[in-house]
Parts: C-alpha cells; structure tokens; sequence
C-alpha cells in the first residue's frame, strides 16, 4: 500500500531528525533524575499528576511538572528539589 | 508422614484449610494446643495475603468496602493460592476473579477496574529499560522501514474498557478534590499505563494510536501496526504517534523483521 509506505517513511525520517537535532532522549536515561519544581509554564516535557500532557503546565514551578536534567544538578536550581511538592 | 516434603505439604494443607489435621501429630502441645498454634500461622498467612490484595487494589476495597473486600479477598485466597515467593505477583487473577465473583456482579465495571490497578501495579515494580537511540535508524535501508518491529519498555501496560475507569480510578483517590460523580454510561478508555522515574501515570489514547500501539506491542511490524490504526481512522496521524511514543520511551528499541 502505497499510501502507508509514504506515511511510514516520513515517520522514521521524523524520528531521525529528532535524534539528530538533540531534542528528545538523553544519550544515557540512567544518569538523569528527576527534578521537580524547576519546571517553567509550558516547558514541562511530561505530564503532571493534574494536567494531561506536554506543555499544559500553567503555574510557574507547579512542583509536580519536571524535566530531565542530569544528576547532581537539581539541587543547584533555584526552586527545585528530587521530591514532589505536596 | 515419612519426609520433608510430606510434612511441608501438610503444614501448607493446615495453612489454607480449617480441616486439615494431617500435621497435628507433629506438634508438641506445651502449653498451647497444637492446631491453635497452627491457626496462628494461618491467621498470619491470610492476613498478609489480603494485605498484599489491599496494597495492589486499593481502588477497588474502597469501591467494595473495606469489609466486602475481605470477603473477597479469602476468598480469592483459596481459590486462587499464592504459586510464588514473590508477594508482588500475588494478586493477578484478581480480575479475573471479581467477574466471576457472584456477589459483585452488579458492578459489571468491578474487573476492569482491578485490571487497572493490577497494570499499574506490574508497570510499578516492572525493570527499566534504555530509551531508542533515533540516530541508529540511519543504518536501516528506508525500503526496509515498514519492516521494523518494535520493543516495547517493560514499564507499560495497555489496557482497554467499556467502562470510563480512569475516571473512576481518579475520584476515588484520596486527594481528589473534584466532583465524585461518574458517568458509566460515559465512553470508555483506552489507557497506556507508564512509569516515567517512578511516577504512574495513565495516558487515554484515542482508538487509532491505541490499535497502533497494540498491534506494535504484539510484535506486529510498524508497516502492519500503521495499516490496523489507518483502517480505524484514516486521519490517523503516524508520524505525531511514532514520534511521541518514542520521546515517552515507550518504544525503547527495534530490529527487522
């Protein structure tokens, strides 16, 4: 089928083109943790545990809305901490 | 009685029924009656079983009440005996149990809601797994990539259900603040159950990138799993599904077919 082959092409191509510009998996996960509370409106790259999915975050350092960023840096952001807030 | 084995067989007898008296002659009184010392054990036993249920269903006790779900819960017990050492796999025959539990089948909604909680319970304790590293795709020939099979991580759970159970999941938490009413009559959901750094998370997918997640979870090829989820809905957006199921780690790997 044609149709499909075309979508499935453009689709793998996307793939590589994220890997390529940097913007989505961390080269090595187990060395990122969690940070919490450091996240600003609309760059949580997750959903939280009362908004659906990427980019609904609406409050400034909502503190269950995170990003990835590499170990031992968390706490070195202003705001931020390894728990979730209440 | 002649082993080891035989007098393990009779104490695990005497553990999961009142009856039985095999492993009586065995026990020295001193005090304290033979068969009352081995009702402490079963005592102990049951509890930590029903312990272990509450851990894995607390949805589903606070749907039934505390003191049904006991009932339940013994039940479940004898009909279904722990088969392994690991309490964590205690438990998944729970589902499969309430639909065919008489007393709760006015809650036709009952199974599927222990279905979530068990999914959520195996994605909680499920290993990790390295996130797809996108740039490997430039090895494989594009004539090849309807071809591709996917892995998928082991921290994810589908699950599907006429009834609106993450809702019913949701009101039912103890910091929900929310209104309490459930529609039943609601469409169901399709739910992708994930782990991102521990969190447990449900994502509702719409029915095509449900079926394309499914079929690929199957082992399905990715030209396979585009055809089922085009034939549900031909809008169906591929290349938005691929690419955040990847960013999800949802699909942590591939190979060819």
């Amino acid at each position: 089928m044609t149709n499909t082959k075309t979508l499935v092409s453009t689709a793998v191509s996307s793939l590589m083109l994220l890997g390529i510009a940097g913007t989505t998996v961390p080269a090595n996960a187990a060395d990122m943790e969690k940070c919490y509370g450091v996240v600003k409106a609309g760059k949580n790259d997750c959903q939280t545990a009362n908004s659906s999915c990427a980019g609904t975050s609406t409050k400034d350092g909502q503190k269950d809305a995170w990003l990835f960023v590499p170990k031992g840096t968390c706490e070195k952001l202003v705001g931020g901490n390894t728990k979730a807030g209440a | 009685m002649t082993g080891l084995r035989e007098l393990q067989q009779a104490f695990g007898e005497s553990l999961r029924s009142e009856q039985a008296m095999q492993l009586a002659p065995w026990i020295c009184a001193d005090g304290i009656p033979g068969m009352r010392r081995v009702q402490i054990y079963r005592n102990n036993h049951a509890t930590s079983l029903t312990e272990a249920l509450r851990a894995a269903y607390p949805v589903v006790e606070k749907l039934v009440s505390e003191g049904f779900f006991r009932f339940a819960a013994h039940r479940y017990t004898r009909k279904f005996p722990s088969t392994e050492g690991n309490l964590h796999g205690f438990g998944r025959d729970f589902a499969r149990f309430l639909g065919q539990f008489p007393p709760a089948k006015d809650h036709r909604y009952l199974p599927d809601v222990a279905r979530l909680e068990w999914a959520r319970h195996e994605v909680y304790h499920a290993g990790g797994h390295a996130p797809m590293a996108p740039q490997s795709l430039a090895a494989v020939d594009p004539a090849a990539y309807e071809s591709l099979r996917f892995t998928i991580h082991p921290a994810r759970r589908l699950l599907r259900s006429p009834y609106p159970v993450v809702r019913i999941w949701e009101v039912n938490q103890p910091d929900w603040k929310a209104g309490q009413t459930v529609d039943l009559s609601a469409s169901g959901d399709r739910v992708l159950v994930l782990r991102t750094q521990g969190q447990i998370e449900f994502h509702r997918l719409a029915p095509a990138e449900y079926r394309f997640l499914d079929t690929l979870s199957a082992g399905c090829t990715l030209g396979r799993a585009a055809e089922a989820a085009l034939a549900r809905e031909p809008d169906f957006d591929l290349n938005r599904s691929l690419v955040k199921h990847v960013q999800n780690h949802t699909l942590v790997g591939f190979a060819l077919a």
